[in-house]
């Protein structure tokens, strides 16, 4: 596209580099206005720290936004665009939970490792802010965007229990976990339908629903973790911080699922 | 004895059981990945474990059924409940499902590749009358992008059943031709040279693939046709340039038995000299399409079991996030979550 509007395609580079580091920015500060707001009860603070994560959120949607004009196609298809997709989801999960709940308590993890994700863009993939290759064929695929798609939601769901699971732990509350257990529970119906759909898509491309390369087993893993987790949640001595503990391992997981298997191990999904 | 059988029992149908065989899944498919990648997966330990888990599930499953009927019985008038009971039994069953599938797929199902070059036919498959399935390759094309990547790869086939065209189609990436339960997948392609040799006596016409290693008759010389290149250029060495055929060359070496002799860049039409009475010459172009052929009767099973799986779960799992609109109290990280009594 970049080609038909001469120029067109450095702005929007720059414009994508722009709003990512303005949203890496305010995450940071965000923060730490959560941090300093929940240890002084400053209400001020809290407010501070919720505008500057919407304002964040806003700007990693228009970075998004100005990605998908740029690529023609929605922003689900390589690991930059993944990382971009899984901050804003993240934020925004988090604040509608802020918004319900009316609790503050997981702001400053979640914004932090938001943070931290966005901050990964920039050290591991510096020069892909405006590079938009072609899709190879097998990529091509409505499924692969939807198997993205829920994945980049599960992602999201876990990473917002994993920061409140952290806050339970850190707070040594005992019996708070249901929310834990409410978001991690709906991460793991996206994380199924994320698995079921890129066997659809793997059956359609390459003619097996499941070939044990790193990046399938490594979901296996995670979602086997959090099929343990929901089965444990409610049975005696686990319910308190033991059950926290294994959503945070999870999390772990997770993480190691991104960036462990892109980064570390290869096969079939080494190209996003 | 009984007493020893009825623990065993207990044992291979309770949910302990299998927590821990699902751990000891998570923890030996995570291991897999670095150890023997190739093989682990086919392992006999791994087998038995996840067929001890099928086991487990089943069990627990008829289980939860038998609980179930009890229940309905008994008339639950909770709906987000019952919702959830019969969400929880669609999940378990859907897993069950994606196994039987896998299984099935593991014992009688089938798959490997077949080339084609085009204007050629070839057998894919045969069914149980002994008919055999075969595929005529009518046309190979690649689409590409404006900087020369592909884009696409179509096959122009017609599917044959003994001797009578059953059935005409495209075969694309994510496209697969299907048939009677066999699937046929465009996995790659490649180049085909037909090449003239001269020998001593006599003069041969071959169609050789990337990569084939061609005897001259009558003496001890080899030719290998090394690799098409469309847009050659010496800077580039034996990469293209472009896509484009705008100095198409034909990479061969020659050997004198195992020895090297040589390696050079053809134009096609011209004749390679060898020594005074041998010579090599490459015609023209040809492609051969890569397919994939599979049948796996476990599909529809894990097809139909992944569905039930992802209905199952959103359904077991909707009732969390109802609970706030049941007893009207907002969700709060205090809140204890008494809602459940199993
Ligand atoms: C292997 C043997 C298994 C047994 C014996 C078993 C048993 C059970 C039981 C009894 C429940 C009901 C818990 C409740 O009502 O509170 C349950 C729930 C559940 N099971 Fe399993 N299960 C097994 C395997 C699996 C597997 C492999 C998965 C998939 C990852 C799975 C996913 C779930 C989920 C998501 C729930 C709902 C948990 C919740 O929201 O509380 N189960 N299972």
């Amino acid at each position: 596209m970049g080609l038909r509007f001469p120029g067109g395609g450095m702005i929007m580079a720059v414009l994508i580099k722009t709003g990512v580091g303005l949203a890496l920015f305010m995450y940071l500060i965000s923060s730490v206005f959560y941090m300093v707001g929940l240890k002084n009860r400053g209400k001020n603070l809290l407010v501070l720290a919720s505008a500057s994560a919407v304002i964040g959120v806003l700007a990693n949607m228009t970075a998004l936004v100005v990605r998908t004009i740029l690529s023609g196609r929605l922003p689900l298809t390589d690991g930059y665009e993944f990382i971009l997709s899984f901050t804003f989801v993240s934020v925004l999960l988090y604040l509608m939970y802020e918004k319900m709940s009316q609790s503050k308590n997981g702001g400053a993890v979640l914004m932090f490792i938001a943070a931290l994700l966005l901050a990964s863009v920039f050290i591991l993939m510096p020069n892909q802010h405006g590079t938009v290759s072609p899709l190879m064929p097998a990529l091509k695929s409505p499924w692969l965007t939807s198997h993205v798609l829920t994945a980049v939601i599960a992602y999201s769901a876990f990473t917002l229990g994993a920061a409140l699971a952290l806050v339970q732990l850190m707070k040594k509350e005992k019996n708070g976990d249901f929310n834990v257990y409410r978001t991690v529970a709906g991460g793991f119906v996206m994380l199924s339908i994320s698995i079921v759909l890129g066997g659809v898509w793997a059956e359609e491309t390459w003619g097996t629903y499941w070939s044990w390369d790193p990046k399938e087993t490594w979901a296996l893993v995670t979602w086997i973790i959090y099929a343990i987790y929901l089965h444990i949640y409610r049975s005696k001595g686990w319910k308190g911080s033991n059950a926290n503990l294994i959503a945070l391992a999870g999390f772990i997981l997770v993480l190691f699922t991104f960036f462990g298997v892109n980064y570390l191990l290869s096969g079939l999904h080494s190209y996003g | 004895m009984r007493q020893f059988l009825y623990i065993l029992l207990k044992t291979s149908y309770s949910m302990k059981t299998g927590l821990v065989l699902l751990a000891l899944l998570g923890i030996f498919s995570a291991l897999g990945t670095s150890i023997l990648p190739d093989i682990f997966y086919r392992l006999l330990l791994f087998n038995l474990l996840m067929i001890m888990l099928f086991i487990n599930l089943v069990l627990c499953t008829i289980n939860r059924l038998i609980q179930l009927r009890r229940q309905v019985f008994i008339k639950q008038h909770n709906l987000m409940n019952q919702i959830r009971q019969w969400g929880l039994l669609a999940l378990h069953i859907g897993l069950i499902l994606i196994l039987v599938g896998g299984i099935i797929n593991t014992c009688v199902g089938q798959s490997g590749t077949v080339q084609i070059a085009e204007g050629e036919r070839a057998v894919i498959a045969e069914n149980e009358a002994g008919e055999k399935i075969s595929l005529f390759l009518e046309d190979f094309e690649i689409e590409r992008y404006e900087n020369d990547m592909p884009s696409q790869y179509y096959s122009k086939v017609q599917l044959y059943k003994s001797e009578s065209l059953e059935l005409q189609s495209i075969i694309s990436v994510n496209n697969p031709l299907q048939y009677q339960g066999i699937k046929v997948y465009q996995q790659s392609y490649g180049n085909m040279v037909d090449v003239t040799i001269q020998g001593e006596e006599k003069a041969e016409n071959h169609t050789a693939v990337e990569g084939e290693v061609l005897d001259i008759p009558g003496g001890n010389w080899r030719v290998k046709v090394f690799k098409y290149v469309p847009d050659f250029d010496p800077a580039y060495g034996m990469e293209s340039r472009s896509m484009q055929a705008n100095n198409p060359r034909v990479i061969y070496s020659v050997y004198k038995g195992d020895v090297l002799l040589g390696v050079g860049a053809a134009p096609f039409g011209e004749e390679i000299k060898i020594d005074d009475t041998s010579w090599v010459q490459f015609n023209g172009l040809g492609t051969y399409s890569i397919f994939k052929v599979k049948e796996d009767p476990g599909l529809p099973y894990a097809g139909a079991g992944g569905i039930i799986f992802m209905i199952g779960a959103a359904l077991a799992e909707i009732s969390i996030f109802r609970r706030k609109a049941e007893n009207g109290s907002q969700i709060s990280g205090r809140r204890n979550d008494n809602g459940s009594t199993d």
